[in-house]
């Protein structure tokens, strides 16, 4: 008979600590797990493959006593404090997409930045798009000279550009991963799309789309555009000499106030939102707020979006962030058939009125909508994004 | 000591194996539920030998190992009852058991259970302290002082102590 020989835990099988970390349920976790001794740290790497995918955080207003910032997981209510002077409140977010965030600032600069490892990536400047046709800083108040489609020229001011010019900008791929990434931008005042490759100096427009500018997502290795009738422009950009667009002429009324696309597991939906308009008499402005979501699944064959009354398990996130599909099994607690909002609409709610963002969770089985805390008034939109180590 | 499985005598149809824990405690199981484990089954393959001596499995672990096996190795159990043993096989049990358990069934390969208990665990570390994880698995912290600080400096939001439990 032999006494069992005291077992070195620090020593196990590195095999044996990956099966453990990689059922850890948040980063957070998997970041402590990581620190308990050099073996663990050595056996659980950060490889995508081996960490939790993390719930999407809603990214909180800036406290304005420090440069830390809020993010808050919704599903385990857990408010994480990140240092992030980059956000302050002189950039503008036009975005997040894959775990970076998207800023914009008053100085024509673009940049992506992950609020994890707080690594930053330049993207082409405001000045670098083909219809901003000189930026002088020295013209104070008219420091951009822009050209529309219809070929006028205007003056736009630091912060007009800053704020209007874009609406929303995407990414092909994670900047950590191993092929080039592409952004995508949709721009706001004249409705077009434009693209840029990783490490190249300026943006390109393409003019064939314009006009789809309700959302774009990147499906099936090219950029997907709708418009306001549910129409989509796929636009293969690979080919950066000649990009091509294809239309899909969807012809059946699409009603709701806005509309979004969602790679929904490989299914492209159309997701509508419906908002309703009140006077806030107090303050002699109009508030918007969202009353209702329709979901719609792309049927190939017929051409045609067909209404989904059920999102089953999928849960959506839908916003200023590059619209997502999470299947809620992936996530204990998490309730599935749920659409995860936040406003990104109207200027005019980007210094918010009475404080009361429209943010929230909107259950499609019964249309109810449940709110989350409410965010400091004069803030920044929260946006949502899904916080990535790689 | 010879102790049966829990499914009651077997017949003497039915080929069986014996299994010694390194305290010294055999175990009777079917050649069915051995062979559930990846390791038993090469063993047995190997040799013609019946007693199998595990010197680094204590008494309680292989006890717990062995009625995992029976259980799937019993064809009267329909799948549905298999997963519902399984969730409460490893529900209520100390983090201490579920460790040796662990370890247990990657020595021995029973896969499916390596991984339940170790998402058991998981499910327990979560919101834990670094310092609660060595405590709990007898591990000195290696680190020098200021490695570990620059770690706690890299993802220092993950490291907020008004979430962490110590217990």
């Amino acid at each position: 008979m032999s006494e069992p020989t005291a077992v070195d835990w620090s020593d196990l099988p590195p095999e044996l600590i990956q099966t453990i970390a990689t059922n850890l349920q948040t980063l957070a976790d998997y970041i402590r797990f990581r620190a308990v001794c050099q073996n663990w740290r050595a056996a659980a790497p950060i490889i995508s493959r081996y960490l939790p995918r993390e719930f999407p955080w809603l990214m909180l207003p800036l406290s304005r006593s420090s440069n830390r910032r809020g993010f808050f997981n919704p599903l385990t209510n857990n408010l994480h404090r990140l240092t992030l002077p980059e956000a302050s409140l002189s950039r503008r977010r036009a975005g997040s997409s894959l775990g970076w965030l998207i800023l914009i600032d008053e100085s024509p600069s673009i940049f992506l930045i992950n609020p994890l490892t707080r690594d930053r990536i330049a993207l082409p400047p405001l000045s670098s798009f083909p219809n901003v046709t000189k930026f002088d800083f020295y013209s104070i108040g008219r420091e951009y000279t822009v050209r529309s489609p219809e070929n006028d020229l205007y003056y736009c001011n630091l912060k007009e550009m800053r704020d209007s010019f874009i609406k929303k900008v995407i990414l092909s791929h994670s900047p950590y991963g191993e092929s080039d990434f592409t952004a995508f931008a949709i721009l706001n005042r004249h409705e077009n799309l434009a693209y840029c490759k990783n490490g190249h100096d300026s943006w390109k427009i393409l003019d064939a789309a314009r006009s789809y500018s309700e959302d774009v997502i990147y499906f099936n290795g090219a950029f997907y555009a709708v418009n306001k009738f549910g129409c989509i422009a796929i636009c293969d950009v690979n080919d950066e000499d000649s990009p091509m667009v294809k239309f899909i002429n969807v012809r059946q009324q699409i009603d709701g106030d806005m509309q979004y696309l969602v790679d929904a597991m490989g299914e492209l939906l159309l997701v509508s939102r419906y908002l309703d308009f009140e006077i806030d008499i107090e303050h002699y402005l109009e508030v918007c707020k969202t009353v209702k979501f329709r979901v719609f699944r792309f049927d190939w064959n017929a051409q045609i979006w067909e209404n989904m009354a059920s999102l089953d398990d999928k849960v959506l996130f839908l916003g200023t962030n590059s619209s997502l599909a999470l299947l809620s099994t992936d996530y204990t607690g998490c309730k599935g058939n749920r659409i995860y909002f936040t406003d990104d609409y109207s200027g005019a709610n980007y210094d918010s009125i009475a404080g009361d963002h429209d943010v929230g969770v909107y259950n499609l089985a019964n249309g109810t909508i449940e709110s989350f805390p409410c965010y400091p008034p004069n803030s920044h939109w929260p946006i949502w994004i899904t916080p990535s180590l790689c | 000591m010879v102790t049966t499985d829990e499914k009651g005598p077997l017949t003497a149809k039915k080929k069986s194996v014996i299994i010694r824990s390194c305290d010294g405690d055999e175990f009777l199981v079917s050649e069915s539920a051995a062979v559930l484990s990846t390791s038993l089954k090469k063993i047995l393959e190997e040799k013609e030998d019946r007693l199998i001596h595990l010197s680094d499995i204590d008494n309680k672990t292989l006890a717990m190992v062995i009625a995992y096996l029976s259980t799937h190795a019993d064809d009267g159990l329909s799948d549905d009852l298999k997963r519902s043993f399984d969730q409460e096989f490893v529900s209520g049990k100390e983090f201490d058991v579920l460790k040796y358990l662990v370890l247990a069934t990657d020595t021995l390969q029973v896969t499916c259970l390596c991984y339940t208990v170790a998402k058991k665990m998981a499910d327990i570390m979560k919101n834990k302290l670094v310092e609660w994880v060595r405590r709990e698995f007898d591990i000195q912290n290696d680190y020098t002082p200021e490695a570990e600080a620059e770690i706690r400096r890299l993802d220092a939001w993950a490291w907020d102590d008004r979430q962490l439990e110590d217990d």
